[in-house]
């Protein structure tokens, strides 16, 4: 499950003047849903651009599938299926017309696969009804499909629920992390609305003006957010101390930075500030921490 | 390049406004038609004059190119190939290789028609030797170079500007020009060097076919290449 999937090496993508991503190391590895987080203009798009073959680097190198060069790299694309920004469709046929000629373009020889992702992504029922007539949520669903049919080991899905209701965002969330467990394929998914990519990814990747802020997995992340009392002292050792013998918690974790963490009494923060200068400690730092995915983001931006 | 072909061909099939738009050709050409002797003269005269009556229909295919390569660009959907691991030279081949058949179609359909018509109507004119059935086919064969080569600047400018409205727009206005330098003082000189021109040089026999198959040999050589070096640079957006 290490192996990996797509690495990028000072990839670089400037455009008259403007520099879209400036030397991203990235390394995605197989079987992971990894959620691409950033502001609009952050080199999202640009990434997934070059990852598909739309764009071309400036600078830096590309491995995908362990494959690196132009002729390579545009090879293995037939192992990705994806959809960017909007779902890219032909809007005078039917949904299932629409697959038939991405089944023939991709050299699909089972028709059956059409009526499948059809039936996998909720769109049996649309007949005869052209593209065009479509709900914006109904062409996301079929932009999925579209990307799903060829069974791609790496999907990437570029704001996939857009104009998706809630019932629909739960659907794709739940197909999404169906086709990770059980197909094995590993997902990119970037989106705009961070508590929908908290219930889905499992790698996060902070993108801001144009580089990679943090990489982190879901249990970092967490570890990250989760709501505590940061507590700076002169003695983080003897911090732990008080904290066990004085308010019998072991729920507690130091930092490398020397800050105590403490995740519960959360209630309490004057009594832990009362316990620990009764103990002769120089409280230098007492604050309630902790965020949604939301707020870390804006904190790891704002702190760029 | 066989599965890009065949779902570039199965896009056309199923592509209504072609199908409308070769039915208006077809009725354009006959209001425009009815009034006159066309359709007394035996398939051979027939043959001779019709392409230069072909203006209309020349432009209203240059439309269609518009619409099916630049709606392309503009939906996305030429993405689906390019992300599927195809080579972008192959993919803008097939598609030119379809457009130019489908443009062809829409140009040729109503004089071949009309042939057909009038020479079942009014026999074909003159001896129907082997000599002629070699010069005939010569003729179909320069003009449907020609034909690719007004195709191609729609292709071009497809691909330079990446929208339907461009991709319709300059054809028709580089298109006013060649008519407007084709009514000017050396309209002789030019019709020598522009495909419009040319399709009437070798219809009336001015030219021998063979000059009509070089000059549009050449522009739809010229112009694929300059498609396909814009294409495959392309940052596609």
């Amino acid at each position: 499950m290490e192996e990996s999937i797509f690495e990028a090496k000072n990839l670089t993508k400037k455009y008259r003047g403007t520099m879209a991503l400036d030397c991203v190391n990235l390394t995605l590895r197989r079987g992971e849903i990894y959620g691409f987080i950033g502001e609009n203009g952050a080199g999202k798009t640009t990434m997934i651009r070059l990852i598909t073959g739309l764009s071309f680097p400036t600078d830096g190198k590309m491995t995908l599938f362990g494959k690196s060069g132009a002729k390579e790299l545009q090879k293995q694309r037939a192992r990705i299926g994806c959809m960017v920004e909007t779902p890219a469709l032909y809007k005078n046929m039917t949904a299932q017309q629409n697959l038939e000629a991405q089944r023939i373009q991709r050299g699909i020889p089972d028709k059956e696969c059409i009526q499948e992702t059809l039936k996998l992504v909720g769109l049996t029922d649309t007949g005869k009804k052209a593209v065009r007539h479509f709900s914006l949520g109904m062409r996301q669903r079929l932009g999925i499909a579209m990307a799903l049919l060829n069974d791609p080991e790496f999907l990437i899905l570029d704001e996939p629920i857009n104009g998706l209701d809630p019932s629909g965002i739960v659907e794709i969330r739940k197909l999404m992390k169906r086709l990770n467990r059980e197909r094995g394929i590993t997902l990119l998914v970037s989106s705009h609305v961070l508590s929908e990519l908290y219930q889905t990814a499992t790698q996060y990747i902070l993108l801001h003006q144009g580089h990679v802020l943090e990489e982190l997995t879901q249990q970092e992340l967490d570890e990250k957010c989760k709501r505590h009392i940061a507590i700076k002292t002169n003695d983080a050792t003897k911090t732990t101390t008080v904290l066990e013998s004085t308010l019998h918690t072991a729920h507690f974790q130091v930092m490398p930075d020397g800050v105590v963490r403490l995740y519960d009494n959360l209630d309490n923060m004057e009594d832990v500030a009362r316990v620990l200068s009764q103990a002769g400690l120089l409280v230098t730092g007492l604050s309630l921490a902790g965020d949604s995915l939301e707020d870390y983001f804006l904190h790891r931006i704002e702190g760029e | 390049m066989g599965k890009l072909l065949h779902v570039e061909w199965y896009k056309l099939v199923r592509d209504k406004i072609y199908w409308i738009l070769l039915a208006i050709i077809v009725l354009v050409n006959l209001i425009i038609l009815s009034g006159g002797q066309q359709f007394s003269l035996s398939g051979y005269s027939f043959s001779k004059n019709i392409m230069q009556k072909e203006i209309i229909t020349i432009m209203m295919a240059s439309i269609y190119g518009g619409l099916f390569v630049g709606r392309d660009f503009e939906d996305c959907t030429l993405y689906h190939e390019i992300t599927a691991g195809r080579s972008r030279i192959e993919v803008l081949s097939a598609k030119i290789i379809v457009f130019l058949l489908a443009l062809n179609g829409l140009i040729l359909i109503f004089p071949m028609l009309g042939i057909i018509y009038c020479t079942l109507k009014n026999g074909w004119g003159i001896p129907f030797t082997a000599g002629m059935q070699f010069y005939l086919l010569f003729v179909f064969t320069a003009l449907m170079l020609l034909n690719c080569a007004i195709g191609m600047i729609s292709m071009l400018a497809a691909v330079c500007f990446r929208d339907v409205g461009r991709t319709i727009g300059i054809p028709i206005i580089l298109f006013f020009i060649m008519i407007m330098l084709l009514n000017g003082k050396y309209a002789i000189q030019y019709a020598h060097f522009l495909p419009i021109g040319m399709m009437a040089l070798v219809t009336n026999g001015t030219v021998l076919p063979v000059y009509g198959m070089l000059l549009g040999s050449v522009w739809s050589a010229v112009l694929f290449m300059l498609s396909a070096l814009v294409f495959c640079r392309a940052e596609l957006r």
